[in-house]
């Protein structure tokens, strides 16, 4: 591909010159261009014409008379821009009954941590030149507009009915005395609200949510999980801002409080893989406070808080899928994927340092996870498929293929109207700022980016469901926004009340040229009403029919339930993703936003028939959930997999060409059966290929499928030959293989997936793949131990 | 040092300065050469802006800003054209026709340079002022107009021929004189 376009020549009249001229090229284009324009005089005729129609247009813009705003607007932003300081003077009272002696506090500043490489003002210093307090606690608008202002009060952490538990070894100098005193303490919203609600008394309240927030995994129920919440309920923006970091919100959350009791149930520490960075990161921000001392956590505490936190998730066990024979098993067919859930997931895990539970890791939602060059579509199809094969790089005598689907773009024509319907979790486990909070910016951001004819509902569920927005046009974008905002998490999961209602709203403002989806949003746990996995996935597998699509949208830890979800949506004709981080739900909802909402093809399966007399075996790297029997591939009432607009699918397999070493098991020759004829009648024309790709797809409103096939010669080529895209998704195959300690592994290591996703960034224009080199990078030292 | 104050008044204050009048610009564009409903809009917009997170928004403040300017002039356009007439106004997305300018604006105090413009497609002079007034890459074009970065591209190759075939013979003048004129 790559060298198709090499070859071909540059026409005079290709943007491409255009955007040369004005420096948007990458430098792989930049230096094809410049060969080809210095071979070229016409090109650099044009070249210079380019730049002088730029000169012209930037000194004709230049001369455009200055205006701004009146001075009576200015005043009106200026007083906008200057939130009102709040001051929090009640002393936090953590006086529940047998609440041990041990605080944990977080004196951090929201600028320390997006200023991380500071050399400013410490804290304290800052805590001194701010501003005056204004208000007292109880003005309410005052407190919910302070977000991010830092409050300047020290907050004392009473300790009543102090138990004398050991103090946790300080792992870093203690802080002072005038530290302990003079700590800063971001104010937060929903702190704030937190206790306003309850009249000023933060303590019962708090204790209250932390009862129906359900504290997750070792930590439920015990004393500890009580100051865990409460400090997670103290610092939602502080995490926010980590969010934004890049950050995963857990990792600046507080641990539970600690005693010796509460460290004896939990057993021994396990050997630590909480990297080096991430320690001292954490180190920096969290604080516990003893008897008005203030000390940090040492590596233990940490090491084990982040083992604690994993326990609850489930996984479901993916076997993977082996060598078949081409003798026995000619065919191979799986439905497409295109979700994503499983790189954000493992991201979040390795961010966390840990390695993930190799059940976590699904490679093909892994490969699904990056763009790629892929030719466009051509004519009517909806999607392209392009085939590219060479050398297997973690077992060289073997090939690699890679069978690539991209979907048409979404701007290839009108808008669709699009019918949302969010339904979103809001029981009291979405209360934590990696949840709840996290999802609504993700809402604000898609709202921004729909258009006035778009609509938009939400329909909440906890205990009992309720609409909190009706169906609202997005030329009303503030009333969506500030029914997003209004939202606020407790009370227990009813899912299936939820289901129907949002489906009920959905085919009341049913477009049939539009996009019309329910996008349910949770941290996967519905407790009340319909619970059981099949009665669910039954329900949605009915909905699915009226012909609203689903998407499901995974937030949070600890209690993630993975498999439950990407069932869910699989029956909903829909896709699964997970957000950790505002940068995953700016991708899922506002760069995919086409992909996401705008199905182009449905029931998309995959056939590749090999040729015996090249392949000897094959073995497809991932999809194992999304295995097909052979004679579902003709048969449409068999459900499988959606493409979006601006989709890209990425299969790969492996294979054994004849000759080479046979992997894995084989079956004897069958004694009854005629032995299978050498390739009988095979045409001359068609034995070199190596195998024909076979697709089957229907348009979204369609039933019946059509078929596309591509035959595939392998051209020999060598794994250093391949394109870009080929090479970068070798390696993360290969890093896939790694962490799943997989059996196919061959000779894949990190360094070797490194050192090819490093060479094969491509253009990566939002830095995914960048993203990913970092995190086998963030891999190496916890395979090392 | 240069690093601003954690003042959350002022880093807003500082994007007004710098971004009122490129904003007003734009956005009269879209709303007929209007200065004042421009000016309306753009309150609104900073004020929006007063509710985000400054660490969040700083990598992307131009795009965010020229983005939510487009849609709530767009938004304007649309409420009012429903009320003087039924028509529906052509989204600037998808308009091929001259743009406001070609009709508002068309006296002959105009350069040469600025008629060949106002001929072209909205969608071509968005860009192109987006581009060459306020300096957005092509990505935050992409951003800020909802359009993928190749189509972009396109319409600004677009609009510089188009431009180089209207003022062709202005081309080498330009060169050595310097004028436009």
């Amino acid at each position: 591909m790559t060298e198709q376009k090499k070859n071909e020549r540059l026409h005079a009249d290709d943007p491409r010159l255009t955007a040369h001229a004005l420096g948007e090229t990458n430098p792989t284009e930049q230096a094809e261009l410049e060969a080809a324009i210095a071979a070229d005089p016409e090109l650099a005729r044009e070249l210079a014409e380019i730049h002088e129609v730029g000169a012209l247009l930037e000194k004709e813009f230049d001369g455009v008379e200055p205006v701004s705003l009146t001075d009576e607007q200015k005043k009106k932003v200026a007083a906008a821009a200057a939130p009102p300081v709040s001051i929090w003077r009640a002393p936090l009272r953590v006086a529940a009954a047998g609440l041990v002696g041990v605080g944990i506090w977080w004196i951090a500043q929201s600028d320390r941590i997006a200023d991380d490489s500071s050399t400013g003002p410490s804290t304290e210093a800052t805590a001194r030149t701010a501003v005056e307090p204004q208000h007292e606690l109880g003005d309410v608008e005052s407190i919910r507009e302070s977000a991010i202002a830092p409050a300047v009060d020290p907050i004392v952490l009473p300790v009543e009915n102090p138990t004398p538990a050991p103090a946790p070894a300080p792992a870093q100098k203690p802080r002072t005395e005038q530290a302990a005193t003079e700590q800063i303490v971001t104010v937060t919203r929903r702190f704030s609200e937190d206790l306003l609600a309850a009249g000023q008394t933060p303590v019962n309240r708090t204790h209250l949510r932390f009862d129906a927030f359900g504290i997750t995994g070792s930590n439920e129920g015990t004393q500890a999980g009580s100051v865990d919440s409460l400090v997670r309920f103290a610092q939602p923006d502080l995490t926010e801002l980590a969010l934004q970091s890049g950050a995963h919100a857990d990792s600046y959350f507080m641990g539970p409080s600690i005693t010796n009791q509460t460290w004896g149930s939990f057993g021994q520490p396990t050997p630590g893989n909480l990297t080096e960075t991430a320690l001292k990161q954490f180190k920096d921000h969290l604080m516990t406070v003893t008897d008005g001392k203030v000390s940090g956590w040492s590596d233990d505490q940490l090491r084990l808080y982040y083992f604690n936190k994993q326990s609850a998730e489930s996984y479901a066990r993916i076997v993977e899928n082996a060598f078949a024979n081409v003798k026995d098993i000619p065919l191979s067919t799986f439905s497409i994927d295109v979700d994503t859930a499983s790189y954000a997931n493992m991201r979040r895990i390795l961010r966390q340092g840990q390695l993930p539970p190799p059940d976590a890791i699904r490679i093909e939602e892994m490969l699904n996870y990056f763009s790629y060059n892929y030719p466009g579509p051509r004519g009517d199809r909806p999607f392209s498929v392009d085939v590219e094969v060479a050398s297997c790089p973690w077992q060289t005598e073997h090939r690699l293929a890679r069978i690539a689907l991209r979907g048409r773009d979404p701007e290839a024509r009108e808008p669709q109207k699009r019918n949302l319907v969010f339904l979103i979790d809001v029981s009291g486990s979405m209360d934590s700022p990696d949840k709840l909070p996290l999802l609504k910016r993700g809402m604000k951001l898609l709202t921004e980016n729909l258009n006035s004819q778009d609509r938009v509902a939400i329909v909440t569920y906890a205990g009992e469901s309720g609409c909190a927005l009706e169906p609202t046009p997005c030329n009303e974008r503030t009333k969506i926004l500030d029914a997003i905002e209004k939202m606020s998490a407790g009370g227990s999961t009813n899912g299936e009340a939820g289901i129907q209602l949002a489906y009920q709203l959905a085919v009341q403002n049913f477009d049939k040229e539009g996009i019309n989806r329910v996008i349910l949003a949770t941290d996967g746990d519905f407790n009340v009403g319909m619970s059981e996995d099949a009665p669910l996935t039954r329900l949605i597998e009915d909905k699915a029919k009226s012909g609203v699509f689903l998407s499901v949208l995974g937030f949070g830890t600890g209690n993630l339930k993975d498999s439950k979800m990407e069932s869910l949506a699989d029956h909903g004709n829909g896709n699964y993703a997970y957000i950790d981080s505002i940068r995953e739900a700016r991708k899922v909802l506002v760069h995919e936003i086409g992909a996401t909402l705008e199905t182009i093809a449905k029931d998309v399966k995959i056939q590749v028939e090999f040729n015996p007399a090249q392949v000897a075996s094959y073995r497809l790297i991932g999809y194992e959930n999304r295995a097909l029997q052979a004679q579902d591939f003709n048969d449409d009432k068999k459900d499988a997999g959606e493409i979006g607009a601006g989709h890209r699918v990425t299969a790969l397999y492996q294979i054994v060409p004849v000759g080479g070493s046979p992997v894995g098991a084989s079956v004897d020759p069958l004694k009854y059966q005629k032995k299978p004829q050498q390739p009988a009648n095979v045409p001359d024309e068609v034995s070199n290929e190596l195998m024909t790709v076979k697709l089957r797809y229907k348009q979204p409103d369609g039933d019946t499928s059509q078929k596309i096939e591509h035959p595939v010669v392998d051209s020999e080529n060598e794994f250093a030959k391949a394109s870009t895209d080929f090479r970068f998704a070798s390696a993360v195959a290969q890093f896939g293989l790694v962490l799943r300690s997989s059996q196919f592994a061959g000779s894949a290591t990190l360094e070797s997936a490194h050192s090819i996703a490093k060479e094969s960034l491509g253009d990566d224009l939002h830095g995914y793949r960048q993203e990913f080199v970092e995190l086998i990078e963030a891999a190496l030292p916890m395979f090392k131990r | 040092m240069t690093r601003a104050q954690p003042d959350e008044r002022s880093w807003v204050l500082t994007a007004l300065e710098r971004f009122e009048g490129p904003l007003i610009h734009y956005t009269a564009r879209i709303l007929d050469g209007d200065l004042d409903r421009a000016r309306d809009v753009i309150q609104d917009v900073f004020l929006r802006l007063c509710g985000q997170s400054r660490e969040e928004l700083a990598p992307r403040l131009a795009e965010w800003l020229f983005r939510v300017a487009r849609n709530a002039a767009l938004d304007v356009r649309r409420k009012e054209s429903r009320m003087e007439s039924n028509e529906t106004v052509a989204v600037a997305q998808t308009s091929a026709e001259p743009g406001p300018a070609a009709t508002a604006e068309h006296n002959e105090d105009q350069s040469r340079v600025a008629r060949a413009l106002a001929e072209l497609p909205d969608a071509q002079q968005e860009v192109l002022q987006l581009r060459f007034q306020h300096g957005l890459t092509y990505r935050e074009l992409a951003s800020v107009t909802g359009r993928s970065v190749s189509h972009v591209g396109v319409l600004i190759h677009k609009g510089i021929q188009a431009l180089r075939a209207t003022l062709g013979h202005e081309l080498g003048e330009c060169m050595t004189e310097g004028t436009t004129r």
